[in-house]
């Protein structure tokens, strides 16, 4: 068995699919009956959603032209 | 996107295709930025360090051999000038030594939260109203996550970013850093931690 301790430290690990073995084994056991680290994992899932869903950073209207300008010059 | 899908883009850029040479831009910019950011900090340096960074890779885009992805000879580009310039502005940076001595010892959760034997004692309560989309428009979760973002060690924050904020995959961080596998997925998982408790901070049961 896994302590919740130790569980907090596996869930990104669980997800890239590095567990294995007995590791993996006590670790979904783990999950399926502690509602305290299944309401953890969520959160952090929620963290994820919201990072992903931060906006990107957007180019500078003029870069386009000043890296198109950049080539030609190499060209020429 | 395959090695042979970076050829062709460079080649048509190489050829004077300007929708091209836009195309990558509006696919690559952000997270340039955001590395770069993640290097030196301060964001007036780091833009500028992102532009000759551009103008470095447009340069030398004939070189390009597609050996690595783009994304990889990108970021190698970048993260050297990133490098000097924080050097210049004498600041330590992890991300030159990402994969051999930063990971320390950490816990993701304070110790106090949990009994002698290592089960909650204060377990998470779920938060109110937290559905992403939600959260993601209440400007004091942006500036929570902001901050945090700003206060993590640089490794972190730069495997956070191109993995989180990005998307990319753990393989294409592994290749831009030079991290390894297990290393990155440390420095992931540890940021991601400080960002929920953060979070929580703001969105549980003591805020309340």
């Amino acid at each position: 068995m896994i302590t919740c301790r130790e569980a907090t430290e596996l869930h990104t690990a669980a997800e890239e699919g590095a567990l294995t073995g007995a590791k993996k084994v006590f670790y979904d056991l783990h999950m399926k009956i502690c509602p305290g680290c299944k309401c953890y994992r969520a959160q952090l899932h929620t963290t994820v959603d919201v990072l992903k869903g931060l906006p990107p950073e957007e180019p500078p209207a003029d870069l386009v032209s000043l890296l198109a300008s950049e080539l030609d010059e190499k060209k020429s | 996107m395959t090695h042979d899908d970076d050829r062709a883009l460079v080649a048509e850029i190489l050829a004077g295709d300007r929708a091209a040479l836009a195309r990558l831009v509006a696919r690559e910019h952000s997270w340039l930025v955001r590395l770069a950011r993640a290097v030196v900090r301060d964001k007036a340096v780091a833009d500028e360090v992102v532009q000759d960074g551009w103008v470095a890779v447009i340069r030398s885009l004939g070189s390009f051999e597609g050996r690595s992805s783009l994304r990889t000879w990108m970021a190698t580009i970048v993260l050297n000038r990133a490098k000097t310039a924080a050097v210049r502005g004498a600041r330590t940076i992890a991300v030159a030594h990402l994969g051999s001595d930063v990971i320390e010892d950490e816990d993701s959760v304070d110790r106090s939260r949990f009994g002698g034997v290592g089960f909650w004692a204060k377990p998470p309560e779920p938060w109110e109203n937290s559905s992403p989309e939600a959260l993601l428009h209440r400007r004091e979760v942006l500036a929570r996550v902001d901050a945090t973002l700003g206060e993590l060690p640089d490794a972190q924050r730069a495997v956070l970013t191109l993995r989180d904020l990005e998307g990319w995959s753990s393989e294409e961080v592994c290749n831009a850093l030079g991290v390894s596998e297990s290393n990155q997925r440390v420095l992931l998982h540890r940021a991601r931690a400080k960002v929920r408790t953060a979070l929580e901070e703001l969105l549980g049961p003591e805020s309340r």
